[in-house]
């Protein structure tokens, strides 16, 4: 034996490592071999293809935006990189520890002087530097390639730093998670399963339960967000995390890690080649896979049938079914599917529950009435509004998606939203249908007058909406007690946050129309204050019993950009007759034009404002017109 | 020294090692008999480290050896089925083996592959199943530890090699105090090898002992007599354990040291008489008998 061989070098950390990732070699070239196409080919395909001709400096500062966004997309936050890095979490973590499945490898490895603590934390490690060397190097060939195409600014670069870090707690909590799984299991392919289960289940029941509110409740905002998942970073990664959801995805990886290494420790190798490792887990899986499929079940089966006995039947049945599965996966015996029938039971009873609660409302959905005291402020979107563009103040579209309304609008007088959410229930319940999604109407020739979508941010954070309808004979007090509010004028007319318009004044022209005829325009950078003041003096007098009965005169429009151009947009003013300043302030500019006196139908509806619509339907009808 | 302590462990309810206690010294070779499933693997394996006991404890050298990177540093176990990297070669296992033994003699490595007419540079995958275990063998051996356990090792090796296996095992003994522990189920396999024997049957043990206490004590004589009565005479004084009558042609085996058993046969007077040297089997065999087992069936391999 000589002096050299024996060296204890060769068995220090390092050397370790490196000979590990030797023996990993096909794997770092597959990640390279990703992260590659992904950093370097698309970076060239994509800039390359970017137009590069340009005629005027605002051409030069629109590509140069166009640059800069397509940087982003390829190796900033807007990347697609997530599905590399998922899959090499994946990857790395199964065939790091794809050995503890094999005797004859466990005889092999185990046997070795290093403590399992070791080995845990070199494969870990050697992982992680598989995934940075790969992702690191190819990314900075490509932000090479982006600097030299001229499409590096320090945006793209934050946005790289901020993508390599996403990246790296992604990367982190998948490689977690996934060790988990190959620890509580003794076959890798019930640990894909097992992974795939701890990703998917909680975006999962999320779904679920939101296609359950959609089903079953009348007053579902269907356009609802998930929200965040916490215990997945699937979703919230792909669904662009906060600050705070890196922070929860930073201590996800911890507790994964942390429960991977004690499932390792505590992990007998007799057990190698079992479906599951450990009797607890075997138990909680059985019931959470035989409830989760009897939950998908439920959609399922009530869209076929509304016979509530028949779906709680075939919802057990389902999960019964998947139970007696699991068990001939445990066992990998048919014989054994009838073994442990608590579990499946369990589940069966669990889904059908969970049916019959939103089958039946059993929380009271459809009835819920915050308490004032719980409860900060309120907004109501009024979806059927008069058709203007609405910007938030950092100049955001905000103009269908009630986003206006929930930033600007603060009703604080919840007793008064309350009365008209209970208005609006009844005459929901008695009159709309929920057919399996699908909001119908009880009888064909009910009249809804007002679709409404009702939120309220409550103190302990949360936001809560409801989807109501009413009709125009509702209470008028119900009405006006919110639509005849300061917060509620405020809130809904975009004229009263109008810093995404001032900042464009330059570019904006104020015309006015009387449905017809439109006037000449005014350059708002000298008349846009004038006319404010005395349209919010004007606005005063709004409420729902006033638009309600009321069809305007006429139309301010704020058109920003060029009429011409297509993609230009309009802040539509609704000038009433008893808008005295508003039209002394067209009448002293000269842009007023004289009301039509008897306009068409037609002529009225572009004219429509808010609430006017039954006004409208009305005169219709006495027209014969349909 | 390895120190087994009441050791038991079961799988799935069956109980694969019952309450084994043994001890075994330092630079003595140590064989483990037992039929398929009497728990030799099983004991090993936690004598590796590998597998952790249900109750009772392991040591070496003083020290517990599951997941204790010091123990299992003393101990290098030569699986049934050993593993090796996948495309791998002798030399690429040899840059493993280094980086995990402290002691690894990469060039003794070399030296025995060599000897043995393994090439170091073949993909492994082409070796027969004879190759792979002397490569595992080397493998042990190479490794420098104080004990070199072996499930089955002598299985799939030629006669030739099996006995240049068994010269390696001396050589090392005798170089560097190496104490081999030796799994099988072919007791003619470990007769000349062996100096300490136990023997393994439904996850106990049945007996361990020295080789040579146990040869000491116990003689094989051929004899023939006279008349029934002079052979009635001799044997009275005889404690025998095995008779096999083969015509007048009279086989025993006796208790008792050589000597004794001479002087005993010059005293009656037989017209024919010898002793003959025993076997591992024979031994067993018989002193199974005495404890209630038919040997037959657990030892013949």
């Amino acid at each position: 034996m000589t002096q050299e061989n024996s060296s204890s070098d060769k068995c220090s950390f390092w050397s370790r490592e490196r000979e590990l990732t030797g023996r990993r070699s096909w794997t770092l070239a597959l990640t390279l071999l990703l992260y590659a196409i992904f950093h370097i080919v698309q970076t060239v395909l994509l800039l390359s293809g970017a137009a590069s001709s340009y005629t005027s400096a605002s051409e030069k500062a629109k590509h140069i935006r166009n640059l800069h966004e397509t940087a982003i997309s390829i190796l900033g936050t807007e990347s697609f990189n997530w599905i590399v890095t998922i899959s090499c979490g994946l990857l790395l973590a199964m065939q790091g520890f794809s050995w503890v499945d094999s005797r004859q490898r466990l005889d092999f490895y185990e046997s070795q002087p290093v403590s399992r603590k070791t080995r845990f934390i070199k494969i870990s490690l050697n992982s992680l530097f598989i995934f940075l060397t790969a992702y690191i190097t190819t990314g900075a060939v490509g932000m090479i390639i982006i600097t030299g195409m001229r499409a590096m600014s320090g945006a793209v670069f934050a946005s790289c730093l901020m993508q390599l870090l996403r990246s790296v707690i992604l990367f982190t909590d998948i490689y977690a998670l996934s060790v988990l799984a190959v620890m509580l299991t003794g076959n890798i392919i019930v640990a894909l399963f097992l992974d795939g289960a701890m990703l998917l289940y909680e975006p999962l029941m999320r779904y679920l339960i939101h296609d359950f509110c959609v089903t079953f409740f009348r007053t579902y905002v269907t356009d609802s967000s998930y929200g965040h998942t916490s215990h997945s970073p699937l979703l919230w990664f792909a669904l662009k995390a906060e600050p705070h959801v890196l922070l929860m995805g930073v201590l996800l990886g911890i507790l994964a890690m942390a429960l991977a290494w004690l499932a390792f420790r505590m992990r007998k190798n007799e057990m190698a080649g079992r479906a599951v490792l450990y009797k607890p887990v075997r138990i909680i899986l059985k019931i959470a896979v035989s409830f989760a499929v009897a939950m998908v079940a439920i959609p399922v089966v009530y869209t076929t049938t509304s016979s509530t006995p028949v779906c709680c039947a075939i919802i057990a049945l389902a999960a019964l079914v998947t139970g007696c599965i699991i068990e001939i996966v445990y066992a990998f015996n048919f014989r054994r599917l009838g073994a442990h029938p608590a579990g499946a039971v369990i589940a069966a009873v669990l889904a059908v529950s969970v049916f019959l609660m939103f089958r039946y409302d059993a929380f009271g959905y459809d009835s819920w009435l915050p308490r004032a005291e719980d409860t900060i402020d309120a907004w109501v979107v009024y979806d059927n509004g008069y058709i203007t563009d609405r910007y938030l103040e950092d100049g955001s579209d905000a103009s269908y998606n009630g986003s206006y309304e929930q930033a600007y609008m603060h009703l604080t007088n919840i007793d008064a939203v309350n009365r008209l959410l209970q208005a609006g229930y009844n005459w929901t319940k008695a009159n709309v249908e929920n057919d399996s999604g699908n909001i119908v109407l009880s009888a064909p020739d009910t009249d809804i007058s007002y679709h409404l979508v009702i939120g309220f941010r409550m103190r302990d954070g949360r936001t809560v909406t409801r989807s109501v309808y009413l009709p125009d004979t509702t209470n008028a007090a119900v009405m006006d007690d919110v639509f005849g509010t300061d917060a509620f004028r405020e809130g809904y007319f975009p004229i009263y946050h109008d810093s995404a318009i001032r900042k464009k004044l330059k570019n904006i022209r104020i015309e006015y129309t009387d449905g017809k005829n439109i006037s000449d325009d005014l350059p708002a950078e000298t008349y846009y204050d004038a006319f404010k003041n005395a349209y919010e003096a004007d606005l005063k007098q709004f409420s729902w019993s006033f638009a309600k009965s009321r069809v305007p005169v006429g139309k301010v429009s704020l058109i920003i950009g060029s009429g011409a151009d297509p993609s230009s947009s309009a802040i539509n003013c609704p000038v009433y007759a008893e808008f005295s300043r508003t039209i002394a302030f067209l009448k002293e500019n000269g842009i007023y034009l004289e009301p039509l006196g008897d306009p068409d139908i037609d002529t009225a509806w572009s004219l429509a404002g808010p609430f006017s619509e039954t006004t409208l339907n009305e005169e219709m009808q006495e027209l014969g017109i349909e | 020294m390895i120190t087994i302590d009441k050791v038991r462990k079961s799988f799935d309810g069956i109980d694969a090692v019952t309450g084994i206690s043994l001890t075994i010294q330092k630079e003595q070779v140590f064989g483990l008999i037992g039929t398929n499933g009497a728990g030799k693997s099983t004991l090993l394996r936690m004598t590796a480290g590998i597998l952790q006991p249900d109750s009772g404890s392991i040591t070496v050298d003083n020290l517990p050896v599951f997941d204790n990177p010091a123990a299992k540093s003393k101990v290098y176990f030569i699986s049934d089925e050993p593993y090796f990297f996948p495309n791998s070669s002798a030399e690429d296992m040899l840059h493993y083996l280094r980086t995990v033994y402290p002691r690894f003699d990469a060039d003794r490595f070399r030296a025995l592959l060599d000897d043995f007419g393994l090439d170091p540079k073949r993909q492994i995958s082409h070796y027969s199943k004879g190759m792979k275990k002397q490569l595992a063998v080397i493998c042990g051996v190479a490794a420098n530890t104080d004990y070199l356990l072996c499930d089955e090792t002598f299985d799939g090796l030629d006669p030739v090699m099996r006995q240049g296996t068994k010269s390696l095992f001396a050589h090392e003994m005798t170089d560097r105090g190496l104490t081999p522990i030796i799994a099988s189920h072919n007791l003619r396999e470990l007769e000349d090898i062996c100096d300490h024997v136990g023997l393994l049957h439904r996850g106990g043990l049945l007996l361990s002992e020295d080789l040579a206490d146990m040869k000491l004590g116990i003689q094989k004589v051929q004899c023939v007599f006279k008349n029934d009565r002079e052979m009635r005479f001799a044997l009275a004084g005889l404690r025998v354990v095995h008779r096999e009558d083969h015509g007048r042609l009279i086989t025993l085996i006796v208790r008792g040291e050589r000597d004794e058993i001479i002087q005993h046969f010059k005293g009656v007077d037989p017209v024919f008489f010898e002793i003959l040297p025993l076997t591992l089997e024979e031994i067993f065999i018989c002193e199974t008998e005495v404890a209630g087992y038919d040997a037959r069936k657990l030892i013949l391999g």
